[in-house]
C-alpha cells in the first residue's frame, strides 16, 4: 500500500491512456511524456502500459507500507528518503522497506517525472485505462491521505540488470518540428513569416490539457466551426495566442489548428521549462 | 464534396464544406460507421466536428487512400438510409438558474421559452467538450444566445443549457459558458455501462417537461427510446 502523505502540486496515476476511446469525447489522457513513462516500465521489466505515478514540481511525499522496487524517470528530482537527502540517479532501481517515506522535492530538469513500481499500482480500470482524468474517474489527482495498493512487493532486482543512462534530451531542444495544421493555409503571409522566423517559449500556466505560448502572433479573425483536435496540435486564438494541446485536451475545439507536432516532439515539449526558447521547423 | 487532409502520417481529416447541416451530419455518421467497420482496431479514433471527421490510425495512412475509400463509401449513401432512426426522449425540469434572465432577454414568457425548447427535435451532431457531452443542432432560432463572456465556475451535471445556436446537457460538473435553463435526471455518461453513453451521432433527441416532484422518478434511468420511421 502506497499512502500519499502530501500530493505536492499535482500528482496523478497515468498509463498510456484511452487512445481508442474517443467516440464519446474522452480525452487521450495518459502520461504527458510517454517516452519517460515507458522507460520506467522497461527498467522495472513491467508490461509497457503499467500505470506509474506522474508528478510535477514540487513533487509528492509518499509512504510505502510494504516493500517495493521503484524507479524514477523523466524530470530530474531532488529526493529524500526518511528525511535524509538521497543521491538517486534517474533510471536506477531503489528497493524500499515497509514504512519508508520518499519525498520528491523540486525538479532540477524537466517538468514531469514518473515513479514506476515493480508490478504496477492496483486501481480501477475505467474504459480501458487506469489514467486519472476529469469527468471520467472520481478523482483527477491524488489527494492527501489517498492510498493505492500495489501488486508485487518483494522483488529484489540486481541494480545492473536494466540500467539506462539518464538523459534529459529536452534541455538541448531549441527546435520543435511540426507539420502544417488543417488551417495553416488560411494564415496570411505575415503570420506565417513570424511562425517560421520568431523564437517562442511556453508560459508557466501549464496543466495537463494545454501549454500556452508566451509570445503572441498578430491578432486575427479566423473562425472555424467546432472541429476535431488531437494532442500535439497548436491552436491560434483571435488574440494571437498559440496553445499547444496536451494529452488531457478535449477532443474538439473551435480555434484554428495551425500546426501539429511531429511524433516524439510532444514528449520533449511538455518537459521544456517555461521560458526555454525554441523555433518551429515546419516539415 | 469531400477533401481529405493529411495532419500527420497516421492522422487524416475528412472535410465537408464549412456549414452546420443535417445533410453533412448524415453522410459523416454513415462514413464514420463504415470506416470503423472496415479498419477495425487500426482506426484508434474517429472524432467528429460539424463538418470534419478526424481519423487517428495506429499506422501510417495516406490521405489518397482514405479519400478513395471514403468516396466509394459515400457513393453508396442514399438519403433513405436509416442513419439516425432513433429518437430519444429526455425529461427536463425547467428550473435552470438562467431561465428567468433568458426569457427576459428574449422578451418572452418562461412558459413560451420552455415550449420552444421542448417542441423541437434535435440531432446529435457529435460528442465533444466533455466526456459524454452531445452537441445538439436544431435549436429554434429565437432561442439562440451567445455564450456568456465570463463562464460560470461550475455548472452541475445534468444541466440542460443553450450556447450559440445549440443546446446540450452537461454530463459532469464543469465550468461552462452556456445558459442553464433546466436539469435532467438522465445520466449522460456512465462509466459502468458499455458504451458509457446511450446515443450516437445522427440520432435525434427531444425534451419533455417534468415537474420537480417527478424528477426522482427518472433518476439513473436511460431515456425512452423511440424507433421512428
Amino acid at each position: 500500500m502506497l499512502e500519499v502523505i502530501d500530493p505536492g502540486l499535482f500528482c496523478s496515476l497515468q498509463d498510456e491512456g484511452r487512445i481508442n476511446q474517443g467516440s464519446f469525447a474522452l480525452p487521450f489522457s495518459g502520461a504527458m511524456d510517454l517516452q519517460s513513462f515507458h522507460l520506467a516500465n522497461h527498467i522495472l521489466q513491467n508490461d509497457p502500459n503499467t500505470s506509474c505515478l506522474e508528478f510535477t514540481s514540487p513533487g509528492p511525499t509518499l509512504k510505502f507500507h510494504a516493500p517495493a522496487s521503484i524507479t524514477l524517470t523523466g524530470a530530474k528530482a531532488n529526493i529524500s528518503l526518511n528525511g535524509k537527502s538521497l543521491e538517486l540517479a534517474n533510471n536506477s532501481i531503489l528497493n524500499l522497506k515497509p514504512e519508508d517515506v520518499l519525498k520528491i522535492n523540486n525538479l532540477e530538469s524537466g517538468s514531469w517525472g514518473y515513479l514506476g513500481i515493480y508490478g504496477g499500482f492496483e486501481s480501477e480500470n475505467i474504459l480501458g485505462s487506469q489514467s486519472l482524468s476529469p469527468g471520467i474517474t472520481r478523482i483527477s489527482s491524488l489527494p492527501k491521505g489517498y492510498k493505492i495498493p500495489y501488486s508485487k512487493q518483494n522483488l529484489e532486482f540486481s541494480q545492473s540488470s536494466a540500467k539506462v543512462k539518464p538523459e534529459f534530451p529536452w534541455e538541448k531542444v531549441n527546435v520543435l518540428k511540426a507539420f502544417k495544421g488543417p488551417e495553416f493555409n488560411l494564415l496570411p503571409e505575415d503570420i506565417v513569416h513570424k511562425i517560421k522566423k520568431d523564437s517562442f517559449s511556453f508560459t508557466s500556466e501549464r496543466n495537463r490539457m494545454a501549454a500556452p505560448v508566451q509570445e503572441f502572433l498578430p491578432e486575427n479573425r479566423f473562425e472555424i466551426l467546432t472541429s476535431p483536435i488531437f494532442p500535439g496540435m497548436v491552436q491560434l486564438t483571435p488574440s494571437g495566442k498559440m496553445i499547444l494541446l496536451l494529452r488531457e485536451a478535449q477532443v474538439t475545439g473551435g480555434y484554428p489548428r495551425i500546426l501539429f507536432l511531429e511524433e516524439g516532439q510532444l514528449n520533449l515539449a511538455v518537459q521544456m521549462r517555461p521560458g526555454q526558447k525554441f523555433k518551429f521547423e515546419i516539415v | 464534396m469531400i477533401q481529405v487532409f493529411q495532419i500527420a502520417p497516421n492522422i487524416v481529416e475528412i472535410q465537408w464544406p464549412k456549414e452546420i447541416s443535417v445533410n453533412i451530419l448524415m453522410r459523416k455518421a454513415y462514413l464514420k460507421k463504415q470506416l470503423i467497420q472496415q479498419f477495425h482496431e487500426k482506426l484508434l479514433r474517429a472524432i467528429s466536428g460539424y463538418h470534419m471527421l478526424g481519423l487517428y490510425f495506429s499506422e501510417p495512412m495516406p490521405s489518397e487512400k482514405i479519400s478513395q475509400i471514403s468516396k466509394e463509401i459515400l457513393a453508396k449513401f442514399s438519403e433513405g438510409k436509416k442513419i439516425g432512426s432513433t429518437l430519444w426522449r429526455i425529461p427536463v425540469c425547467y428550473d435552470g438558474k438562467d431561465l428567468n434572465n433568458l426569457a427576459k432577454q428574449k422578451n418572452i414568457s418562461k412558459a413560451k421559452l420552455i415550449k420552444l425548447h421542448a417542441s423541437q427535435r434535435y440531432h446529435i451532431h457529435f460528442y465533444g467538450f466533455l466526456p459524454g457531452f452531445i452537441y445538439l443542432g436544431g435549436l429554434n432560432e429565437k432561442l439562440a444566445t451567445a455564450r456568456k463572456s465570463t463562464p460560470d465556475r461550475e455548472i452541475p451535471a445534468g444541466s440542460v443549457a443553450i450556447g450559440g445556436n445549440q443546446t446540450g446537457i452537461y454530463p459532469s460538473n464543469s465550468p461552462g459558458g452556456w445558459h442553464v435553463i433546466g436539469r435532467t435526471p438522465i445520466r449522460m455518461f456512465d462509466t459502468s455501462q458499455s458504451p458509457p453513453v446511450w446515443g450516437i451521432e445522427g440520432d435525434m433527441v427531444e425534451f419533455f417537461q417534468i415537474s420537480e416532484e417527478e424528477f426522482s422518478d427518472y433518476l439513473s434511468k436511460k431515456p425512452e427510446k423511440v424507433e421512428h420511421a
